[in-house]
């Protein structure tokens, strides 16, 4: 009983500030669920999938190899840690515009980006789709690499050393000891880098507004638009309640599962 | 006469406000649409207002850019706060008809000899958005038009006279040919053309339309009546599509609206079409003589008007109405509106505002400022529709298809016409 | 070539007279690492200080404070960065208590409910935070908190993030740990307090870091709460003289004002990143 009372204050707000909404958004969007059943919202859902097993693997591997990379108490190790978390401190409108002047077809990268075959990456439906995911990684990685700094450190030192005491190499060290130990971190991340990718769209914004020919309309942005641009917010109400609905059932089946995997014991 | 007793009217009851210690409060939401420090200098002339009418407090709201402003407008209404007055595009009428949201300024015209001589000087092609069925819904505050920008010594270097910008598409797409320059490889280095597809926005579009004789829309239409499908809109569409992939004298994809002026101010393009609000951005970073021009036609000359306009928001009660009138009137004076202009690079949108010393002063400096004032006699409304941003995107998406080469231009036109009524439907099947 | 591999040379290096390099050669996966932010990083840096003529030519300099006095006078930045302190900080005290009462019940609820528990508290990440706005607005409106600061945070108070970040921490607490802190009669306040908080430090750390620098930049949700020019927070300051939708980009003023915008946070990450890779939470932790 007594943990389910240290639960209440999150519970309290939740339900004024998430489930009453929730709530809201289920009464106003449920009639106009079959608004749904356009061609935009399809190619919408296609966008976003493919943005999401993109971003997802891509910033979690960037971030796990950055904070493998990056622990420890060097100098300059402290120095790449800001960098790599700079894109995470800066408004995404000010890191997302050095993209719009890094990417830009009479730019300084012309020669490069030509030589890519990409002469005007924003202005093309797959080059503006890579851009919206590079940025979107670069954006994510330092956020999950600080997740796993606070994650190895839960590491007890000496299982570590006792596996290269043992004659484990380091790659064999972080197969047997750091990978397993950092799976309650790895769950975490893991779901966080999937919501997010579902969430922190700010930079398309920015980048490419959706376009160029509906390239880059990641759901979220759909919803955004569909409410405040279209002031439609019926539709954008249902588009919500859909992701609720998708992401919830996925919780139910699919987290107790993945969590099957994680040792949270050392 | 009339006026002196107005203004007794006006001291006696702002003797007796402050007498009483009573300030009408009013509140004002704005968008800022230029980079620097626009949303300052609003303040600043709030201030001046303030200090002006000390009976009147002023609520100013920064509402972020145009789209965001209108979100938060439209929150504020669903919310049943409505500000008293806000900064939105002139072609969110209809959407704010739709809404319930706003109401004519025609009885306060009728009583206000300062107003109705206000509403007959704006120039008459930024009132076209402000009016439906004989009432004025919108007063212009931050007006602009699209226009030709092009380096004179870009001119020069290829031999084309630098004073005798083109007049037509075919001259646009022969001068583009000689300014368009190559190095030893055969790589571009300077293009002679850029005419931007911003991504959901289809105002350059629809000055391409007017210049090759038609219009986005059926004047007759309140809103309801789109018009792609149409020949006019085929050909500004392909006539795009060409510049990059027949003439090869502009950049190959989608051109971004806000990298355009950068690179046209670099050198890297020798022409540009792009708002009469990039002057100051212009003039701030090309190190050449650059010249403005109005937009070449194809049988007419014409451009849309953009830009945002004072309204009247449901629910301001008398006292606070009267205050907000006072504050549009302020805001909208020549005075006022040659200040802004020399301050932002939007277009004065009173005509006696280029009358007065400073203006003229200004204008003496940048003879360029003068382009859009002239253009304006070619003007159209700029498309007015219920549903606005969405019809928006369909056309703009579509002329991407076009300008990207996946689709033919008749397909594309056909298509979004459909999607275009589609989206109409639910306000318009009355 | 192999992690081993690349150990072993590095080793070999670390005889006297090449250490320098041997201690190079080990940073090499962290100088990897640097590289793809090191553009953007460098770009906003210097642009911060270069006119955005030359950077439209593709150059960079000649160096100017221009860009930082043009940004400086745009805002009333002393007023924002209160704002945004009081906001973030005050929200953030809260946060930290929420989130460990949260993450503890979390990790603590038997088998069968904790799951149940864990879903109901993630369901905030469920949601698009932009189809939250209209409603959560309403509610604030309701409660007569719009155009505060307190209207701004009290969304952010439950924190499902931060819950299921700690709740990951506490679940490694050994249980013979709890138990043995129960077992000696604390109260779960003092277990939490005295026995728990120690060890989840880098959890909270990571979280409260999180915490501070998503609502630094928030955006969307403060336009449409905030009226008063005087209840600013710096998004919106940087929104109100760095975009322009009608114009060119002014890449100088941009850079100038994230760096403004930014700089705060950067200098308190360079400060407390320790928090995350020293070793206090290893030790005492087993064996």
């Amino acid at each position: 009983m007594r943990p389910w009372l240290f639960l209440l204050p999150t519970l309290v707000f939740l339900a004024a500030f998430t489930y009453v909404p929730a709530l809201r958004i289920a009464i106003e969007g449920l009639p106009a669920l079959p608004k749904l059943l356009v061609p935009e919202n399809a190619s919408s859902l296609r966008v976003t999938l493919l943005y999401v097993l993109l971003n997802v693997p891509l910033s979690i591997l960037l971030g796990l190899l950055a904070a493998l990379a990056l622990e420890g108490n060097g100098r300059l190790r402290q120095w790449v840690r800001v960098l790599v978390f700079h894109p995470v401190i800066l408004p995404t409108v000010a890191f997302a515009a050095v993209f719009l002047y890094l990417l830009n077809p009479l730019g300084p990268l012309q020669g490069l980006l030509r030589g890519l075959g990409l002469q005007n990456p924003l202005g093309d439906p797959l080059g503006a789709f890579l851009a919206v995911v590079l940025v979107g990684v670069l954006k994510d990685a330092g956020l999950y690499m600080l997740y796993y700094l606070a994650g190895l450190q839960n590491i007890p030192k000496e299982l570590l050393e006792a596996a290269q005491v043992d004659g484990a190499g380091r790659a064999l060290a972080f197969f047997k000891v750091t990978w397993p130990l950092l799976t309650p971190t790895t769950f975490f991340v893991g779901v966080m880098a999937a919501l997010g990718a579902l969430r922190n769209v700010d930079h398309i914004f920015i980048l490419t507004k959706g376009g160029p020919t509906g390239a880059t309309d990641h759901v979220l942005y759909r919803v955004y638009t569909l409410g405040f641009e279209y002031f439609d917010f019926p539709a954008a109400s249902a588009l919500s309640l859909a992701l609720l609905a998708f992401l919830g059932l996925l919780a139910l089946v699919a987290l107790p599962r993945l969590e099957r995997g994680v040792h949270y014991d050392a | 006469m009339a006026r002196d007793w107005r203004k007794q009217t006006v001291g006696l009851l702002v003797a007796l406000g402050l007498a009483f210690g009573q300030k009408t409060t009013i509140t004002f939401y704005y968008p800022v649409g230029v980079a620097g420090p626009l949303a300052r200098f609003i303040e600043a002339y709030v201030a001046d207002f303030e200090k002006a009418n000390p009976d009147v407090e002023v609520k100013t709201v920064f509402g972020g850019n145009y789209e965001e402003n209108q979100a938060k407008v439209v929150a504020a209404i669903k919310a049943g706060t409505p500000p008293d007055t806000a900064i939105l595009l002139s072609q969110q009428l209809f959407t704010l008809l739709s809404m319930d949201a706003i109401e004519p300024f025609d009885p306060y015209i009728a009583r206000d000899p300062e107003l109705k001589q206000a509403v007959s000087d704006f120039f008459p092609a930024f009132m076209m958005n402000s009016t439906l069925d004989g009432k004025v819904y919108s007063l212009p505050f931050q007006r602009s038009t699209p226009i030709l920008y092009y380096n004179k010594e870009a001119f020069r270097e290829a031999g084309l006279d630098p004073n005798r910008p083109p007049a037509t598409w075919d001259e646009l797409v022969e001068y583009a040919k000689r300014l368009t320059k190559r190095d030893a490889q055969g790589r571009v280095v300077r293009y002679g053309v850029a005419i931007p597809t911003e991504n959901r926005s289809t105002w350059l579009l629809e000055g391409l339309v007017i210049q090759a004789g038609g219009l986005l829309y059926d004047p007759q239409g309140r809103g309801c009546k789109v018009l792609v499908n149409t020949e006019p809109v085929r050909q500004a569409m392909q006539f795009k599509r060409d510049l990059a992939a027949v003439h090869k004298v502009s950049p190959e994809g989608v051109i971004a609206w806000g990298t355009t002026p950068g690179d046209f101010a670099a050198g890297k393009v020798a022409m540009i079409y792009h708002s009469t609000g990039s002057l100051g951005f212009i003039r701030d970073n090309a190190r050449f003589e650059f010249g403005t021009a109005f937009q070449p036609k194809k049988v007419r000359y014409g451009v849309p008007t953009g830009g945002a306009n004072f309204y009247l928001f449901k629910g301001s009660d008398p006292k606070k109405r009267e205050a907000t009138l006072r504050f549009i009137k302020f805001m909208t004076s020549p005075e006022l509106q040659a200040r802004w202009s020399i301050d932002s690079g939007y277009v004065a949108a009173r005509r006696a505002s280029w009358s007065l010393p400073i203006m003229k002063e200004y204008v003496k400096k940048w003879p360029q400022a003068l382009t859009a004032r002239e253009q304006l006699a070619y003007a159209k409304a700029e498309l007015p529709a219920y549903n606005l941003q969405q019809v928006k995107d369909i056309i703009a998406e579509a002329e991407q298809a076009v300008v990207l080469g996946q689709k033919d231009v008749r397909e594309v036109a056909r298509e979004a016409q459909a999607r275009v009524d589609q989206a109409l439907a639910p306000f318009c099947s009355r | 070539m192999t992690l081993r591999g690349l150990r072993g040379w590095a080793g070999r290096a670390a005889r006297p007279g090449l250490r320098v390099g041997g201690r190079l050669l080990r940073e090499v996966p962290a100088l990897a690492v640097s590289l793809p932010f090191l553009v953007p990083a460098a770009f906003t840096f210097l642009a911060a200080f270069t006119p955005t003529a030359s950077l439209n030519r593709g150059e960079l300099g000649p160096f100017t404070l221009e860009n930082l006095r043009v940004a400086w006078a745009s805002a009333d930045f002393p007023r924002l960065y209160l704002n945004t302190l009081l906001f973030t900080l005050g929200l953030l005290l809260i946060q930290l208590f929420t989130v460990t009462t949260a993450g503890f019940a979390l990790a603590q609820i038997a088998q069968r409910g904790r799951d149940w528990a864990f879903r109901l508290v993630l369901v905030q990440l469920f949601l698009p935070p932009t189809a939250l706005i209209l409603p959560n607005f309403l509610a604030l409106r309701g409660l007569g908190l719009t155009d505060t600061l307190t209207g701004l945070a009290l969304p952010y108070v439950a924190s499902a993030t931060g819950a299921f970040l700690l709740r990951q921490g506490f679940r490694q607490v050994p249980r013979e740990l709890l138990e043995a802190a129960l077992v000696d009669g604390a109260t779960p306040w003092q277990v939490l307090t005295r026995v728990l908080l120690p060890l989840v430090r880098p959890h909270l750390a990571a979280f409260g870091l999180v915490s501070l620098v998503y609502h630094w930049n928030e955006f969307l949700w403060p336009l449409v709460v905030i009226q008063s020019p005087e209840k600013r927070v710096l998004s919106l300051g940087f929104a109100s003289f760095a975009r322009s939708a009608e114009s060119g980009m002014e890449w100088g003023l941009i850079a100038a004002g994230a760096l403004l915008v930014g700089l705060p946070m950067l200098l308190a990450f360079a400060l407390f990143q320790r928090a995350f890779v020293e070793s206090f939470a290893r030790s005492g932790l087993k064996g």
